[in-house]
């Protein structure tokens, strides 16, 4: 890295870089020996106050890091990762708090996710050292398996990282283990922040009696959380078109966004098929199909087109498109078609927004803002998190739905002793000493340990429902993209490209899946014939007629004869015990 | 290593499709801005780190082009309109994403933030120049960055009066790309400039007009891998170090 290696302001860029990281450490002798216990006590005492381990558990683990980390003083190294808060919080204090008790100087760049995925690709692909670590999103653990371009954090940590991984690292305690590991039961990546998707409501508009006993009135049922996508869409109709004002405010009973943008790309990708219930029954992704519609064999992908045996273009995949489309149409804001994920992120929070069907937790901090008109005057949520609905063809023992886990991804490429001092920057990120102040600034949780201590008890009523979603046992049917994905980057734009032709009206539904499955399987043949992926590549099925797959068990799954059964709704408190 | 043979054999081939002839017998304009030391104008000739590495693309994919400056914003809009036509070098991202094809990364670029070597202000993270008056240049790469975390900047329509503002301490700290920097400094012949933090890293890239044969990207893809992987790209930005 550019200023690593130098104490001068001279810049020797990225090719000089390499060969001195292939060369040596280039230590900057004025760097050296300032950091130790007295910055360690003094970051205990300003700043990680909260920790589920004691101050003396607390100082031995810092204790652990001045030493582990003394072969690597006045090193730089740089690292990359998505633009949420947990990542600015790591970014601007945790780097100062490594820096000044390791001596290890760390330069954390944020930029957007897509970007980081760029990133990433270009250096397995090049095989040349950009970055010392990213943090990555788990999304891509079927690419990472299979290319042989990322290490085995399994294989790391007990051979050539074992004098550099923290005694106290706890892997058990990481709720989203399961997201990272490969087909070969090894460990790629190390969870850093978590966030899911799940379903967000007006709390205090529900709980009004006149719009309670008026929706009553229409559908027959209680205005509560709803427990299928029937409610959610008789919800959505009730708030756009019966209630249309509220205090004097046009609300909407849906919000969404469908501009032709790579940020659509997401609003499917982060399993919206399966809440529809297209894949297959299995935990975390769906076997022998996932929520991308892909299936897979003996590890192999065989073919995303229900004619080879995916979902992909099946009923529930249509099914799931078609209701985007018109609930996007009908009861969102007029506008909303034309946003992006990030335009439309903030709008649940002006106040107009009685519900969403497909809402980040990472949304949460910026929520709880006492200016807004969703917050008491104390800050105090008037929204709620719940469970997010099922469509008709979801069944018992499938995901429900996406969860983000952005972790640690080590290439290959990287020299190894710039690898091992970033694998120190990345557990002082995760360790105990570290992770529940870092989980009270994000709200992005990673460990059991921090989740169930007595502060998120005292601090839970403010967030909505967050810390009860990640008490319950539910939280392992959020989840993220798995191993069924075999490249994630090389197949990911074909989502925005394709769902944004039925968005836009240009194709149907069935149209615009036909026509995404159809170049799933070319894309996944293309990357079979580039002989790159070292173990499980792709080998599709031949193609046949798509009533055989239908008549099969399990996904994909026939057309129902009735796509929208009665609605169903819980109250809040009940809905929360779904989850337990 | 195994792996970049593997890679570059598959290239290889599939960089033998033939291209159309339309697309081979096509001249491509090439635009760019005139952003010392990544593209300049020395007497008739057009050149410049960039430059030289989206030539020599071009020329080993037996593609025939011509290099044009034009203003960032004009070169944009000239390249959404007009068939045969790319610009570089372009920061990818969602927004722009769309709108091209592209053939990436034709070379990262980093950008630091430089105060005069006297100056005592603490520079470890983004952060720590919130409150510092930041100078940049209008549209450049920082004043989209930095304007984006909601910090002030201060821009003018070219990059190089800010080191002398930053002397003249109108600005604390001046936003540049670390070879411009560098370059600048060295035509300004002022030796006392301070390299305080490199805070981010960009893959720049070439974009093309939709319209763009497929055929045509694959190929220049392909050779590029290929300029990575002979060591080409780095023997070009070396002579411009």
């Amino acid at each position: 890295m550019p200023d690593m290696y130098k104490c001068s302001s001279s810049r020797n860029g990225l090719f000089k870089h390499i060969r001195l990281a292939v060369l040596g450490l280039g230590l900057c002798a004025s760097q050296l020996g300032w950091a130790g216990e007295a910055e360690a006590k003094k970051w205990l005492e300003s700043e990680f106050q909260d920790s589920t381990l004691t101050k003396e558990q607390q100082m031995e683990e810092l204790k652990w890091f001045i030493k582990a980390a003394e072969p690597y003083k006045g090193m730089t190294i740089r690292v990359v990762s998505e633009r949420i808060d947990t990542h600015w919080y790591e970014a601007n204090t945790l780097t100062k708090a490594f820096e000044d008790i390791t001596g290890i100087k760390v330069v954390h760049e944020i930029t957007g996710e897509d970007d980081v995925v760029k990133k990433i690709s270009t250096q397995a692909a090049l095989d040349y050292s950009l970055y010392d670590a990213y943090i990555n999103d788990s999304d891509l653990i079927g690419t990472h398996y299979r290319y042989g371009k990322v290490v085995a954090l399994s294989d790391f940590m007990a051979g050539e990282g074992k004098d550099v991984t923290l005694p106290t690292l706890d892997l058990d305690d990481f709720m989203g283990l399961s997201f990272t590991t490969g087909p070969d039961g090894k460990l790629y990546q190390l969870p850093d922040q978590q966030f899911a998707n799940l379903y967000w409501y007006r709390h205090d508009w529900f709980s009004r009696p006149e719009l309670r006993e008026k929706f009553k009135s229409i559908y027959g049922y209680e205005l509560d959380v709803p427990k299928n996508w029937s409610a959610y869409e008789d919800i959505a109709e009730f708030f756009s078109i019966h209630i249309k004002e509220i205090d004097g405010v046009r609300v909407y009973g849906h919000m969404d966004y469908g501009k032709k943008d790579p940020s659509l790309g997401w609003r499917f990708s982060d399993a919206w098929l399966s809440m529809a219930g297209a894949g297959d029954k299995g935990i975390p992704n769906g076997l022998p199909v996932d929520e991308w519609g892909i299936r897979v064999e003996n590890c192999h992908p065989v073919g995303a087109s229900v004619a080879r045996g995916g979902a992909l273009n099946g009923p529930a995949a249509v099914y799931s498109i078609t209701k985007f489309t018109e609930w996007l149409n009908k009861y969102a804001p007029p506008n909303a078609k034309g946003m992006t994920f990030s335009e439309a992120g903030a709008v649940p929070g002006q106040g107009n927004i009685a519900q969403q069907i497909f809402w980040y937790t990472a949304f949460t901090a910026a929520l709880t803002d006492p200016k807004l008109p969703v917050t008491d005057e104390k800050g105090a949520p008037k929204w709620r998190m719940a469970p997010s609905p099922r469509g008709p063809y979801w069944e018992d023992g499938m995901k429900l739905g996406y969860q983000d886990a952005g972790s640690w991804t080590f290439l290959t490429s990287t020299p190894l002793e710039r690898r091992k001092a970033a694998w120190l920057y990345a557990q002082f990120l995760v360790s105990k000493t570290v992770s529940l102040k870092k989980t009270l600034v994000g709200l992005t949780p990673i460990r059991a340990s921090d989740v169930n201590s007595p502060k998120m008890t005292e601090v839970a009523h403010k967030y909505g429902g967050l810390i009860e979603f990640y008490r319950s046992k539910a939280r392992v049917a959020w989840t993220p993209s798995g191993t069924n994905v075999p490249d994630y980057p090389a197949l990911s734009d074909l989502w925005w490209k394709n769902v944004a032709l039925a968005a836009n009206d240009q194709l149907t539904p069935q149209q615009a899946m036909d026509k995404m499955a159809k170049e799933m399987d070319e894309r996944l043949q293309k990357i079979a014939d580039s002989g790159l992926q070292t173990r499980c590549e792709p080998k599709l099925n031949e193609p046949r007629d798509p009533a055989y797959w239908l008549a099969q068990p399990g996904s994909p799954k026939a057309k129902l004869a009735n796509e929208k059964p009665p609605g169903e709704t819980l109250p809040y408190l009940q809905s929360l015990k779904a989850w337990e | 290593m195994t792996m970049i043979k593997k890679t570059i054999n598959t290239l290889a081939i599939t960089g033998m499709l033939a291209l159309s002839g339309a697309a081979s017998a096509a001249t491509y304009s090439l635009l760019t801005e005139e952003l010392p030391p990544y593209s300049m104008k020395q007497g008739s000739k057009i050149t410049g780190a960039s430059v030289d590495i989206v030539a020599e693309l071009f020329k080993r994919a037996g593609l025939k082009s011509e290099v044009k400056l034009q203003p960032f914003v004009r070169a944009v809009d000239t390249t959404l309109k007009e068939a045969n036509t790319c610009v570089f070098p372009v920061e990818r991202n969602q927004e722009r994403e769309v709108s091209f094809k592209w053939v990436s990364p034709i070379l990262v670029t980093y950008t630091a933030f430089y105060t005069m070597d006297d100056s005592k202000v603490d520079i470890r993270v983004l952060n720590d120049v919130k409150d510092l008056s930041i100078g940049t240049y209008n549209g450049s790469a920082p004043a989209e960055y930095l304007s984006g975390q909601g910090f002030e900047v201060q821009t003018t329509p070219k990059d190089a009066p800010n080191i002398q503002k930053l002397a003249a301490k109108r600005i604390d700290v001046w936003a540049a790309d670390t070879l411009t920097a560098s370059y600048l400094a060295k035509e300004a012949k002022v030796t006392n400039l301070k390299e305080r933090l490199v805070y981010f890293s960009a893959l720049r890239a070439l974009a093309c007009n939709l319209g763009t044969d497929d055929a045509v990207i694959d190929k220049l893809e392909d050779e590029l891998k290929k300029m990575y992987a002979d060591g080409s790209v780095e023997k070009i930005l070396a002579t411009y170090k």
